[in-house]
């Protein structure tokens, strides 16, 4: 049986540092996730990860374990995607969602990968505290209050975002969809 | 409808991704570095910075 994620942190803190690879190893593709939806890219990604880690290692002494480790770690992983952001914003780069679409969506078929493409481009047009509000609710599941938390705003904000966002991703969506569903239905009429 | 097509664009964020061979080594290797890298001063993570204005109050 695996150790609990408190009983690494108690190792931790007891000068065990081996365990922390323990909690490293168990939270980083999470926390990839996260991060590449939020920053739509790969290298920038991994980045703001592995930076969060280090982080959160360094701040265990002032860790809280009533919290739950995973959410106490997305907020530090929240605040270095912020990071990213606003740097990136000086720099006015230009994003092309494809890269991280495609690898999220695997060895898809191409109308998977190009669903996923169309996934990851709407998730672009959220405002940032859209999207993180959303990703951390729908597929980190974070509760309100964790959320509240680890974005620095109160739980009806939290709620109305992740309601705005995704109101706004179905209906960005909606067209990609029908068409996906069109296709799919031409696909079962067709002979094989 | 709505919950199909929801349901769907979750799956799709749910997915996910490949871990690098090394990942975990990499961040121990900077865990174990009694030296903080440069650029990353102790985190406080209770006070994250303010999410950005909405553009409709920043662009007025």
């Amino acid at each position: 049986m695996h150790p609990a994620d408190s009983e690494l942190v108690a190792r931790v803190r007891e000068g065990d540092v081996e365990a922390f690879a323990a909690l490293v190893e168990r939270h980083y593709r999470t926390c990839l996730r996260f991060a590449m939806r939020m920053l739509d890219d790969r290298a920038d990604a991994e980045e703001a990860v592995q930076d969060a880690f280090v982080r959160a290692f360094r701040a265990l002494p002032r860790y809280d374990d009533r919290n739950r480790f995973g959410a106490w770690l997305f907020r530090i992983l929240v605040n270095r995607c912020r990071t990213v952001l606003a740097r990136r914003k000086s720099r006015e780069r230009l994003f092309v969602p494809l890269d991280v679409a495609a690898e999220l969506a695997g060895p898809a078929s191409t109308p998977d990968v190009e669903w996923s493409v169309d996934v990851q481009r709407a998730l672009m047009r959220l405002r940032p505290a859209l999207r993180e509000a959303l990703l951390l609710w729908c597929v980190e599941d974070l509760t309100c209050e964790e959320i509240a938390r680890a974005t620095g705003v109160g739980t009806s904000a939290v709620k109305m975002r992740v309601k705005r966002a995704r109101d706004r991703m179905r209906e960005l969506l909606k067209e990609s969809h029908d068409a996906r569903e069109a296709l799919e239905r031409d696909r079962a009429g067709s002979p094989a | 409808m709505h919950e199909k097509l929801w349901n769907e664009i979750e799956r799709d964020l749910r997915r996910e991704p490949r871990m690098e061979d090394g990942a975990v080594a990499d961040v121990m290797s900077r865990v174990r570095r009694p030296d903080a890298p440069p650029g990353s001063p102790v985190p406080e993570p209770e006070t994250p910075p303010p999410p950005e204005p909405h553009p409709r109050r920043a662009g007025s």
